[in-house]
This record gives C-alpha cells, structure tokens and sequence, in this order.
C-alpha cells in the first residue's frame, strides 16, 4: 500500500510539472473556462453556455493541432558563475544557435536545475514513527501528502521561468540574459535547456529539450551581523601561519638548532645530520596570532531540518564577518569524520568556507562526543570560540565547561524551535548564550 | 498575463446586457475600470484577504442554499450562477484596491492557508483578473434569450483576450485566419451540440416511456 501511495503521489506531482511547462497561464483560465461551460451547459434548452464550450473546443482543437509539428536544431551554451547565495536571484546568459535552414521565431526557453523525485525508501523513511502509523485513511493520506510536499521542498533548488527569444535567423546565433533564484544550498546543476512555441492562441506549449550540462555552487543564506567581540588572548601557534593548516615543503624557518626530545619528526633537518653527525631541527618563527573556533553542530534531525540550514546560515555570516586579517577562523564540525577547516592570514578563502557548508549535511545518527573531542584536541591553539548548536542538552554544555575552563571565551548560539529555558545552564561570566528561532534568526542575530 | 484595459469592463457590460442586470454591469464596470487611475489603495493583510474570499464563498453558498429551496425547475437553479460576477466582486475588488497586486493563494485554499500559517512562509499570489473575465463569460449565458448575438459577443471577447496573449511568432493576418476557422467551427458546433441534445434527449423520454413508467392501467 505504501509503495502504490509514492506511486499515486510520485505520478500526480509528475502529470503537475508536466502541465505547468505545456500550458501558460492562458491555458489555465482557458481549461477552467472550458470545464466551467461543460458544467453549466450540459443543458442546452436551459441555458446558452454550450455555444462557449464549442467556440473553446474548436480554439484548442486548431491550437492543439499547431501543437503537433515543432522540431529545432539549436545548439546551447549556458555561462554560469562559480558561485550564487541561496535566495538571491542572479543573471547567467544562455547563447543559441539556430543550425537550421530556416528561421525560429515564437520561441520561449526554459532552463530547470535538474530535479530527481525522492525514492520510495526516502518516503517511507519518516513514515515509521509510531503517530505516523496511528494515522490511517484518510488522514493518513493526508500525512503521506504532507510529507511527500515536504521531500518535494527539500530537494527542490530552483524553479525557472520561460524567456521569450527574439527571433532566431537560420545560422545565427542569439544571447539571452535568464534569471533564476536557487532556493536553497548546495550543488545546482542542469541537465538540459528546454525550447518551447506556444500555439498561435498562446494557449498551449510544445516542448524540444537540447541537452546542455552545467552547474554551479550555491552558498548559504547569510544574515547581516553586528560586529562580534571576540576577545582572546593570542596563543603560540606551533611552526607558525605556514603550518596551521597546511602540511608540506612550505615551511618558513629562522634557523638550524639541535635536535630536542619533544621537537616533531617533521622538522629534522636531515642534510644538517648528515652533516654534522648530530640530529637537527628547522627552528620556526614563533607565531602568536589568535585562532577562533567557529564551531558548528551537525548532529542535527537531519537532512532538510529547518534549524539545521538556520544554523549554516549563521556560520557562514560568522565566517564572512569575523574579521581575519590577523588571525585565523577554524570552523569545526563532523560530517562523515571530524573536519576542520581554517581561514584567514592568506592561509585559506572565506569562499572555500562557505563552499565548505554549502555541502553540509546534518544526520540524527551522530555522535556529538566526536566534535567535543575534535574540539578539546585543539584547545591549546584557540583564543576563543563561536559555538552553533541545535540543542542545549549536556553534551554540549558540558563542551562549553570544557572550554570556559580553559579560559576560552564562548559565544554560544542556540538554535532551537523550543522555548528558552528559565535557566541557561553552562554559561559563565566569560561565555555568552543566546537563543535563536527559526523564522527570527535576524533579530536573533542583531541583538547580539 | 496582464488582462487590456477595458476588457473586464466590456466582459461585465455584455453580461449585463445578456442577463438584464445592465444597471449593476455599469456600476462594476465603472468601479473595475477607475481602478488604475485612482491612487488611494487599501493596506490589506493575509488575514483581511482571506475573509474576504471567506465572503464570497458564503455569498456564494447563501445563493445555492436560497436556490435549492426557491427553485422550480433546473433552469432556475442554474440562474444562481447568473450572479456570480457580483459574488467575486468582493475578491476581485481586493486585488484592484489593494496593497498586493495578486490575491495571496492562502487565501484562496484553505489547505494552503494553514500551511503557510504553520511555516510563516508567504507561498505567494495570483491574478484573479483572467479569471474574473472567465466568470463574467460563464454566467453570460445563464437566464438570457437566444440570438446570434451571444454567439458574436462570446467570438469577440475572447478574440480580444486571446489577441493580446497570441505568440507574435506567427504573421497577424494567419492568427486572424485561424481564430476565424474557429469561430466557424465553433458556430457549427454549438448548432449541432444543441441538436444533438434534443436527440437524445428524446431518444431518453422514448425509452422511459417505453420502460413502462406512465399511464399503463393495472387492471387490464
């Protein structure tokens, strides 16, 4: 039954697309204006609405029939930015080439980001929770709606609109500037462009997709942001900006000394003891600089969860605003394994960053142990920390404490649906809590 | 889609003319067309919108309930929708006076209505307008008397609406060519729908009569 649920649902949401692309809003009012005098007419002694429905049948008969005959040979070459922030619209341009012998002209294009349909195992995914199962009939298909428009909104990254094209003369070619609003983060790509006529009446549309791959990067939503009070005592970095996050031949040193017990592997000099006959070490600059932690809690709901993209968004606002001319931004999560990823200092880009969390995933099955200790791993080298959580449970105060022990000044940020506890566990004269809700973040965020 | 100037007006006055409401069609033509001219605008909200709608329905469901229990026949049920230009007013009103250019869809579905209340997500609007017209077409025909002017009104109107969506990638004097194709097969049509009713309709009363129901006397 749950199978032939996806297959009614997956087939009904297939028969809409199609009819969103083959019919203009013209033909919309067109089929209610038809339906409507079916209705209404079916008496002929009662009333005269039959003599609309028959002028409207012949309409879309001799548009229909124009319908029928629509070949192009059009080449495509799509020009597309790097990158693109969710929610912001932006401009690419599409060059055609008409290859035919003869000219086009009525043309519209249609350029969709590649959507694929949930599968049948991500449907039914959500529908074991034991309220879910309790909902049978008709509310049940109620649900099994709900939650199918709700995976439908998740994978969906744009929605595009059709252009008119001038007219496209045999041999030549044409540029058209389009324009498209990704509606959330993550890789948009394309597969095809699509090259419409509307009928003479513009009731209807014939389609000739031309294939054409492209993609680009879509960047998080960001929010403006005060400036942030990030006051920390600069802290020794071992072996200097070159190696804070980098590993290689790229090492600045200020001299030759001799080997100590303690001194890494790394830095052996082996020429020098060689040489000499004794060990020796490269001796590095010492570099003091401040190295912030952004850290970002992934062990979320999971995928598509709403404070879940809140708090990337916020991360990556933190990412673009904390300043780092002199010093260093190491945002910290766990996706498939802990990962941390620093910037600032010429070190790294805010751009990698944000591309960084424009593939971010939350999944309800990590641990949050592996990011405490992926944290407490580097707390020697941070001067203080960001922190973005989805809960305020233990785990997490217990990793503030952690921190707050160290002297390490947190700014935690909570990102929750729930109400603000009466009491804000884990914070210290030194940390700061705030709370955030999905819908306000801005607010949120501007009062910090 | 953007609905020409005056079309809505000459839709209201035709449905006025064919359902002997002329006097209210000049009004709501009048209000309808000073719309764009006129710079005052009412500052609605969702909510104002959504009661809005929430009045024509009711409007509407006051019109069926009256004609249920009013009614002598089918034909003067039918007449309900004879009204229903002046039962949408109130919505398309809120579109032409209001803040939004379109009508916000939660305030159209109520499914859409709770949803959007649910997330705080404006799931966006749409232009009554097209359907407005639509509307003025359907109950035009409703109540009125039969002539060939009908028929020319209905060919006229919707060339006029049809004209100013047509895809200007065919030649003027084709498209004209075609929609006069239509209008002569649609002229057609009509004679030979309404023909056809009257056959089976006959062909119906011949077997129901035939099934016995009528004058049979039992006792012979």
């Amino acid at each position: 039954m749950k199978r032939l649920g996806y297959l009614l649902l997956k087939y009904s949401s297939s028969l809409r697309h199609w009819l969103r692309l083959h019919i203009s809003l013209a033909g919309t009012v067109y089929f209610f204006l038809l339906v409507g005098s079916a209705v209404l007419g079916l008496d002929t002694n009662q009333t005269t609405v039959y003599q609309l429905f028959s002028l409207l049948v012949a309409i879309g008969l001799i548009g229909f029939l124009f319908c029928l005959f629509f070949r192009v040979d059009i080449g495509v070459q799509r020009q597309l930015p790097r990158f693109v922030t969710a929610g912001e619209r932006f401009n690419y341009r599409l060059v055609a080439t008409n290859h035919h012998k003869k000219g086009l002209s009525g043309l519209v294009v249609l350029d969709e980001p590649l959507f694929e349909y949930p599968t049948f195992i991500e449907f039914s995914k959500g529908l074991t929770t034991p309220a879910d199962e309790k909902t049978k009939g008709v509310m049940g298909r109620l649900v099994e709606k709900s939650r199918w428009s709700r995976l439908i909104d998740k994978r969906l990254m744009g929605r595009a609109n059709s252009y008119p094209l001038d007219d496209l003369a045999a041999n030549r070619s044409e540029e058209i500037t389009l324009q498209l609003t990704p509606l959330r983060r993550g890789i948009l790509r394309f597969s095809k462009v699509t090259f419409g006529r509307p009928d003479p009446f513009g009731l209807f549309r014939t389609l000739a997709p031309v294939s054409c791959e492209g993609s680009l990067v879509v960047l998080p939503r960001r929010y403006p942001l005060p400036p942030i009070d990030l006051s920390g005592r600069r802290k020794y970095q071992p072996a200097g900006v070159a190696l804070a996050s980098s590993v290689g031949d790229s090492q600045e040193f200020m001299s030759i000394r001799d080997y100590r017990p303690g001194d890494p592997p790394r830095t052996i000099h082996w020429r020098s003891w060689a040489k000499s006959g004794r060990p020796m070490v490269k001796e590095f600059q010492d570099e003091y600089f401040s190295r912030h932690g952004l850290i970002l809690d992934t062990c979320g709901k999971g995928d598509g969860d709403r404070c879940f993209e809140e708090a990337v968004s916020v991360a990556a606002s933190l990412a673009c605003t904390v300043v780092t001319r002199d010093s260093l931004l190491d945002l910290l999560f766990v996706d498939r394994r802990a990962y941390c990823f620093t910037s600032g200092r010429s070190v790294g880009h805010q751009e990698k960053l944000l591309e960084i969390l424009a593939s971010l995933q939350a999944s309800s099955s990590r641990n949050f142990d592996e990011l405490s200790s992926l944290v407490s791993g580097r707390i020697n080298l941070l001067s203080s920390c960001i922190a973005i959580f989805l809960d305020w449970d233990r785990p997490r105060q217990e990793l503030v404490n952690t921190l707050a022990v160290q002297k390490i000044p947190v700014l935690s940020l909570v990102i929750s649906e729930k109400e603000v506890p009466g009491e804000a566990g884990g914070a210290g004269t030194n940390n700061r809590l705030h709370w955030l809700h999905p819908g306000k973040i801005g607010e949120g965020l501007a009062a910090l | 889609m953007k609905i020409p100037p005056f079309l809505i007006a000459a839709a209201l006055l035709f449905w006025g003319w064919q359902v002997d409401l002329l006097l209210p069609a000049i009004t709501v033509a009048l209000v309808v067309e000073i719309a764009p001219r006129v710079k005052m605008r009412w500052q609605l909200s969702g909510h104002n919108y959504s009661r809005l709608v929430d009045l024509s329905a009711l409007l509407f469901l006051g019109l069926l309930v009256f004609a249920v229990f009013t009614a002598e026949g089918s034909g003067s049920f039918l007449r309900v929708f004879a009204w229903l230009p002046l039962v949408m007013l109130p919505v398309f009103l809120a579109q032409l006076y209001g803040s939004r250019e379109t009508i916000p869809l939660s305030a159209l579905f109520l499914v859409i209505r709770k949803r959007s209340k649910k997330s705080g997500i404006d799931p966006g609007g749409v232009d009554v307008a097209p359907f407005y017209f639509a509307f003025c077409l359907l109950s035009s025909g409703i109540g009125n008397d039969r002539n060939i002017m009908f028929f020319f009104g209905l060919f006229g109107l919707l060339g006029w609406a049809l004209w100013m969506v047509r895809n200007r990638g065919f030649a003027p004097w084709l498209w004209l060519l075609l929609f006069g194709a239509a209008g002569v097969l649609g002229y057609a049509g009509q004679i030979g729908l309404h023909q056809l009713h009257t056959i089976v309709e006959e062909k119906v009363l011949e077997v129901m009569g035939y099934s016995g129901a009528g004058d049979e006397d039992p006792f012979q």
